[in-house]
């Protein structure tokens, strides 16, 4: 069980007595994020047809990626970038880190719902066994 | 919005995410995303970030619920991580309670129309019941079909314009 909520398919089936399994890193994500006490930040919302750099620099504003030279992911849950070509975002993200960031390729995935890696200018599919573990990675 | 739950890539041990959360999104939603870093409770560490008009959302829903000692602060550019989890899980109880209702409907009904359709069809029920199948199938007939109108009118109902909207 992901947490999901049920539909008709997946609904508990009354005569069968089934018992959700629960999922344990729900519960193990919600304690590291109680612990961690996340940040919430508000910002202006993004306008319809602005663009994706004027949306990123106010998502990232005061952010650690301006800041701290940590390397940075960006998970889209609230659909800030949707119908943002992913790569504009890399190369966005590219361009903007800190000169002495560690920040020296990105993973991300492409229109086609592949995983690609941008580095040094170039695009190319992200393959598990070709990366280099040493060399920072974000998506 | 699409990857935010599913992908599995291991990235840099000290890896700070953005993470973007909208007024549509639920408990569930945060959790999985933010479980895109493995490493959550050691080095991995997100902030999350709404939007203004989101945030009043937020808190007209908490006030609603909750009263208000869970408004949250407009002027704030920093919003209390507590009343963010408070508004997803009350979010998720509102999107849970009614997609279980739309299931628990949806589980029902083929098991009534299989009592309903086995009766009509009985053999027995008819004779020895005295079922009257004419007037019972009147009765149970939306089971089986949508019953709509002929015209437009009886199909999608006859729209109402305010009289003070009347332009001549």
């Amino acid at each position: 069980m992901t947490g999901t909520l049920w539909n008709y398919e997946s609904f508990l089936k009354f005569d069968e007595h089934q018992k959700p399994i629960p999922s344990d890193s729900l519960v193990r994500t919600l304690s590291a994020l109680w612990k961690g006490s996340p940040q919430v930040r508000v910002v202006e919302a993004p306008e319809p047809g602005k663009a994706l750099r004027d949306v990123l620099n106010k998502m990232l504003e005061g952010s650690e990626f301006q800041s701290i030279l940590h390397p940075l992911s960006i998970i889209d849950e609230g659909g800030f970038l949707k119908g943002s070509d992913n790569q504009e975002v890399v190369e966005f993200m590219l361009e903007n880190a800190p000169r002495d960031s560690k920040i020296s390729q990105i993973i991300f995935y492409d229109a086609h719902n592949q995983l690609q890696m941008m580095g040094d200018g170039i695009v190319r599919p992200y393959v598990k066994q070709e990366t280099d573990r040493t060399k920072s990675g974000a998506y | 919005m699409r990857h935010t739950t599913g992908s599995d890539l291991k990235v840099h041990p000290q890896t700070v995410a953005v993470l973007t959360l909208s007024k549509s999104s639920i408990l569930r939603d945060l959790l999985q995303s933010a479980w895109r870093l493995r490493e959550l409770d050691r080095d991995h560490s997100v902030t999350i970030i709404v939007t203004e008009d989101d945030v009043k959302i937020m808190s007209d829903l908490l006030i609603r619920f909750y009263g208000e000692s869970e408004r949250i602060d407009k002027n704030n550019p920093i919003v209390d991580f507590k009343k963010i989890l408070l508004y997803l899980a009350t979010n998720e109880a509102m999107k849970s309670a009614e997609v279980n209702d739309r299931s628990i409907r949806g589980a029902q009904r083929p098991r009534v129309v299989e009592q309903v359709y086995d009766t009509l069809t009985s053999t027995t029920a008819f004779q020895e019941y005295r079922v009257d199948f004419f007037n019972a199938f009147e009765k149970v007939k939306g089971f089986f079909s949508s019953p709509r109108g002929q015209k437009p009118h009886e199909r999608y109902g006859i729209p109402i314009v305010p009289i003070d909207m009347w332009i001549f």
